[in-house]
């Protein structure tokens, strides 16, 4: 029992602060450094839309993202990213895209940040 | 020490301190070991109350700002304080120390109460930052508190949110512990958690001392604080284990106001009454089923003990009417039974595999111990060999209504798979009952051994004790 609890302690005392507050994402296979440079891109006071594939099916059989990570991931990023507001993208000042379909939005938009493999993007819309 | 730990911490002593003011309305303390030792009931009152009147804040338009938390904090105190010098409680005079003898039973004592510390110790060194990484936590507990301390209720933010006609209790007492760190600090909450077990512990110790020898209650202390998924889950951020122990201590204040009829027990039992009614739909069920059994249990003294018992609850529920009405008017879709009570017959083939999942939740040993085996039995041997009915049928009636209420969840809602996973609310929900027990077992093994400093006391309902006021 103490051991169980000195580990979390242990496990906790290891990491930053930044570590600490996406540990969640991780047993849900949420890539870290999506959610570190929403953080980092999106201004608090700012709006957001998370866009992902069209369904499960698509994100496991295009992209091999887990059913858990599509499930989990609206509801993660809300938490994390608290007081941003999430908007529809019609409204959105920012466009979060976890492997989603970017074509509507490439003329409306610059691209802030993107992963190596450009599945996942960060956008800034202009309306 | 972080800014985070440091809110959290001025918070825990604000709730500490509403408590004491409003405990000092109900009961006067005859020394300052008495008043010291009932700091942990007066900290749980003093989360019930202070958490309940924010949520009544919230739904009358008021954010929860330093100024709100401090002025209702600090107003129960004054008001509690002036309110107890006007009844005529002064604080008292006596230390009330005395040096405990070195018997064996008190080196008992010592042995379970440091497997208890050292426990709750490594409890709060995990506490002190532990990610939040429980679905029901990300998805809607923390953000809903979160979303009140960005915004205030935002009906917007909170109805888009999971579960939005839960009660706000726990994002209410979140959100305040927000305010006084300075920042929506998540990984903090876990301590939050632990100060309400620590008090849960403090407050059965406190509420049992009078009745029982420290040589029987400890060893169920310890038991409580190693419990496998008491462990696992007390820490994540969301509503069962605040209910578990609200509902717990307010059971045992009717348990020993069945004993002593000392009516400041049911003062006490209307505030955790209340908070846990403003926790989780599942308080609402468990206070019913504990109110249900303090009526049966008190059956032959109906006339002096029921408008009370009646009378409070009722009054504990009132809060949660503008809760009510705040999410009806918003069209907020209900957290009711997919299955009503006229469609239930038809889907009679889950009250079956419904009993055996609640039952064998209760006994499993790899999730609470033998807690709840112990106290059953217990409680049974004090019903069958010395017919002393009334704090076993109170007990017991409360269990097996809970198990039926349990039942009728899984029965009543068909999207919950009818297995002991996750996916359904009831291997945490029985969390409540095992709390309920392990609060319990001291007091029927006591009577049952007849070592308790009131042993000799007639059972409850045929001879309530003359204090009755």
């Amino acid at each position: 029992m103490v051991h169980h609890f000195d580990g979390l302690a242990a496990y906790a005392a290891h990491r930053t602060p930044l570590e600490r507050e996406l540990a969640g994402a991780d047993s849900a296979d949420i890539d870290n450094i999506f959610l570190e440079k929403a953080l980092d891109i999106v201004p608090r006071n700012s709006t957001y839309a998370l866009l992902e594939p069209a369904s499960i099916d698509v994100a496991q059989r295009s992209y091999k993202m887990a059913a858990l990570t599509y499930l989990a991931l609206p509801g993660y990023v809300r938490f994390l990213l608290l007081p941003r507001r999430e908007m529809p993208p019609s409204s959105a000042s920012y466009i979060l895209c976890y492997f989603c379909d970017t074509s509507p939005f490439d003329q409306r938009w610059t691209r802030v940040w993107e992963s190596s493999d450009r599945g996942l993007v960060i956008g800034l819309l202009r309306h | 020490m972080s800014r985070s730990l440091g809110g959290l911490l001025i918070a825990q002593a604000l709730y500490a301190g509403a408590g004491v003011g409003v405990l000092s309305t109900l009961r006067r303390w005859e020394t300052w070991v008495d008043f010291l030792q009932a700091l942990g009931l007066a900290y749980l009152t003093g989360v019930a109350s202070v958490g309940v009147l924010a949520t009544l804040m919230l739904l009358a338009g008021f954010g929860l700002g330093t100024i709100v938390i401090i002025a209702i904090a600090t107003g129960l105190l004054v008001a509690g304080c002036a309110v107890a010098a006007g009844r005529g409680f002064r604080p008292p005079r006596a230390s009330g120390l005395t040096r405990p003898a070195a018997t064996p039973q008190n080196l008992a004592v010592l042995v379970f109460a440091v497997i208890t510390l050292l426990v709750l110790g490594a409890m709060s060194r995990a506490a002190v930052h532990l990610p939040v990484t429980s679905w029901d936590a990300w998805t809607f507990w923390v953000p809903k508190a979160e979303t009140i301390y960005f915004f205030g209720l935002d009906a917007h933010l909170l109805t888009a949110l999971a579960n939005p006609s839960y009660p706000l209790f726990v994002p209410a007492l979140q959100a305040m512990d927000f305010r006084l760190m300075g920042s929506a600090d998540a990984t903090a909450l876990a301590l939050q958690y632990w100060f309400l077990f620590a008090a849960f512990l403090l407050s059965v110790w406190t509420l049992l001392r009078p009745l029982v020898k420290p040589a029987v209650i400890w060893p169920f202390l310890a038991l409580a604080s190693v419990m496998p998924t008491l462990d696992k889950r007390l820490l994540v951020a969301e509503g069962d284990w605040p209910l578990a122990v609200l509902f717990a201590v307010a059971a045992l204040c009717v348990a020993r106001w069945l004993l002593t009829r000392e009516p400041w027990l049911l003062g006490v039992f209307a505030f955790l009454a209340s908070a846990a009614m403003a926790t989780k739909r599942e308080g609402q069920l468990l206070i019913a089923c504990l109110l249900a059994a303090a009526l049966a249990t008190t059956v032959r003294t109906a006339r002096a003990a029921w408008p009370r018992l009646l009378g409070l609850t009722v009054l504990a529920y009132l809060p949660q009417i503008p809760w009510r009405l705040w999410w009806t008017s918003r069209h907020v879709t209900p957290d009711t039974p997919e299955v009503p009570f006229s469609r239930l017959p038809s889907h009679v083939d889950r009250v079956g595999p419904a009993l055996r999942i609640v039952l064998h939740l209760l006994v499993r040993t790899d999730m609470w111990l033998v807690t709840v085996p112990l106290a059953l039995t217990a409680a049974l041997l004090l019903l069958v060999a010395r017919r002393d009915v009334g704090l076993a049928v109170l007990y017991l009636l409360t269990c097996a209504l809970g198990v039926v209420g349990f039942v009728w969840v899984l029965w009543s809602f068909l999207s919950f798979p009818l297995d002991e996973s996750a996916q359904e609310p009831i291997p945490r929900a029985v969390g409540s009952l095992v709390l309920l027990s392990a609060a319990f077992a001291p007091l029927l093994v006591s009577r049952l051994l007849a070592v308790g400093a009131h042993s000799a006391e007639q059972p409850i309902d045929l001879a309530p004790v003359a204090v009755d006021g």
